[in-house]
């Protein structure tokens, strides 16, 4: 290794990880032995914290690795190994204060984690790491017998309407209550019963119970044979309210319900207006300009028929006078 | 880097190495799942494409020549086959484990003692290369591998692609 050494060089362009990079690297320098243990120690921190000082900067890429650089050489390196033992200070007081052609003494680096490991009484031949205590993997157990219950509040009208039928409910959906302190309680709760619970219209609406006796109205309209047997129609009867029927609507049965014709018939349309107006622009560039032309040339006509006629006065005036 | 890859399952090289998914993609190339025909072991395989600019440097190649002279040593992945097919550049290593990085986001951080460990080897294998007159330049996380099976306690050390040779910079003022 002596006497042949890497070409010192500057403006080099950057390479490698900003985050990792060594000082001399942001500088533009050509890279030596030492900017690998640099980085060997900046990934060492990185991996210890989980972060390093220099991340998460609102900076554009241009500048960053320029301000990167700069926060590398201000820092001290006390500062930047807070929570590491003094080794790892010496570690980079040692990296950061070698010079371009050193070589670096790797031994003593090792040393210094060595001597970590003394101090806290780590065994570094046992080989466990940090992955090597495997966890069991998080099941989820799902009871499928229970409703899910979404919401944390049960408001009482969904506990009335509970006994009466079984359903799916939106209930008081985002509605806002004040509270004595003043705040704003959002009542968001819903309710997701199984299949079997359900009747067969599969999905009910229940009112809350206020708003229901207001929206009560009478069917005045219905002949009077009826009217003496249904009168009085609820709203939300569970038999008025088909958020989806079954039998007769099929979703994607027109092809207006698939999505995928939906977005192309939009965008068919919206395209064929773009085009009209397009042509529209041409058309009357086009129209403008022959009016124009045809105006012009009329003119001309006109103008050329004018002075003639002008010459012919002239000339029989001076018939006249001769 | 995207790869055109329409039929991975069809693509083989070498007639022994069968391509499969995909891993993960290095300073240059993507790394790739690969299988011994034979043997039916499972390998990676780095693929860059080759470009028409001739100009350009096909630094997979470049990493394979770079990775025989440092190979045999403990930490540095196995090479068993490189070369050009199908348009690709191909070099076939064994398949490691985790990279630091995947393992620091399932464990938040890491304790004293891990780099403590982490720390141990790396020093001499970096110092290994180092007397191979290769810098590696390009020391992080995603770049440090565990192994697996027997050498799930072998700290590697990959992605050669834009490490520098001494050799061919060297200082000739200073020998005179």
């Amino acid at each position: 290794m002596h006497g042949r050494h890497i070409i010192y060089r500057e403006n080099k362009p950057f390479i490698g990880t900003t985050r990792y990079a060594s000082i001399s690297s942001h500088k533009g320098v050509e890279l030596a032995r030492k900017d690998d243990l640099e980085s060997l120690g900046y990934m060492m921190l990185f991996l210890k914290n989980g972060g390093l000082p220099w991340q998460n900067l609102v900076i554009n890429e241009k500048e960053k690795n320029k301000v990167v650089g700069k926060m590398k050489e201000k820092i001290s390196n006390k500062e930047l190994c807070k929570d590491f033992p003094a080794e790892m200070v010496a570690f980079f007081d040692y990296v950061k204060g070698m010079n371009f052609k050193d070589e670096p003494d790797y031994n003593y680096l090792r040393s210094l984690f060595i001597k970590i490991a003394q101090d806290n009484h780590f065994d570094l031949e046992d080989n466990v790491w940090d992955w090597s205590k495997e966890k069991e993997p998080l099941v989820l157990k799902e009871n499928n017998n229970k409703p899910k219950i979404l919401s944390t509040k049960v408001s009482d009208e969904e506990e009335e309407g509970k006994k009466m039928f079984s359903y799916l409910v939106i209930n008081k959906k985002n509605e806002k209550r004040k509270l004595p302190g003043g705040q704003k309680e959002v009542v968001t709760s819903m309710k997701i019963l199984p299949k079997s619970e359900t009747t067969n219209n599969e999905c009910l609406l229940i009112p809350p119970t206020d708003i229901r006796r207001n929206n009560m109205r009478q069917n005045s309209f219905t002949g009077s044979v009826l009217s003496s047997y249904n009168s009085v129609e609820n709203y939300y009867m569970p038999s008025h309210i088909y958020l989806k029927n079954p039998v007769e609507y099929e979703d994607g049965k027109f092809f207006y319900d698939n999505g995928f014709f939906r977005f192309i018939y939009h965008f068919l349309i919206f395209f064929i207006i773009i085009l009209i107006r397009i042509f529209r622009i041409f058309f009357i560039i086009e129209y403008s300009n022959k009016i124009y032309l045809a105006h012009e040339e009329d003119m001309q006509e006109y103008i050329h028929s004018k002075k003639l006629g002008d010459m012919l006065a002239v000339l029989e005036r001076d018939k006249v006078k001769a | 880097m995207f790869l055109k890859l329409k039929k991975s399952q069809d693509l083989i090289f070498n007639n022994t190495y069968l391509l499969k998914n995909k891993i993960s993609s290095g300073s240059f190339g993507d790394v790739y799942i690969c299988e011994h025909l034979q043997t039916k072991e499972e390998l990676a395989i780095k693929l860059e494409e080759v470009s028409k600019n001739e100009d350009d440097l096909r630094s997979v190649l470049r990493e394979s020549t770079l990775l025989e002279k440092i190979a045999n040593l403990k930490g540095i992945p196995r090479i068993l086959w490189s070369g050009t097919e199908h348009n690709y550049d191909a070099l076939v290593m064994e398949l490691l484990g985790n990279d630091l990085a995947a393992l620091l986001k399932i464990h938040k951080k890491l304790s004293l003692k891990t780099i403590c460990m982490l720390a141990n080897q790396l020093i001499p294998l970096i110092e290994q290369i180092h007397e191979k007159n290769i810098i590696h330049r390009d020391i992080k996380p995603e770049n440090i591998l565990i192994g697996k099976g027997e050498n799930s306690n072998v700290v590697y050390i990959i992605d050669f692609g834009i490490c520098m040779e001494d050799i061919s910079f060297i200082e000739k003022t200073s020998l005179s």
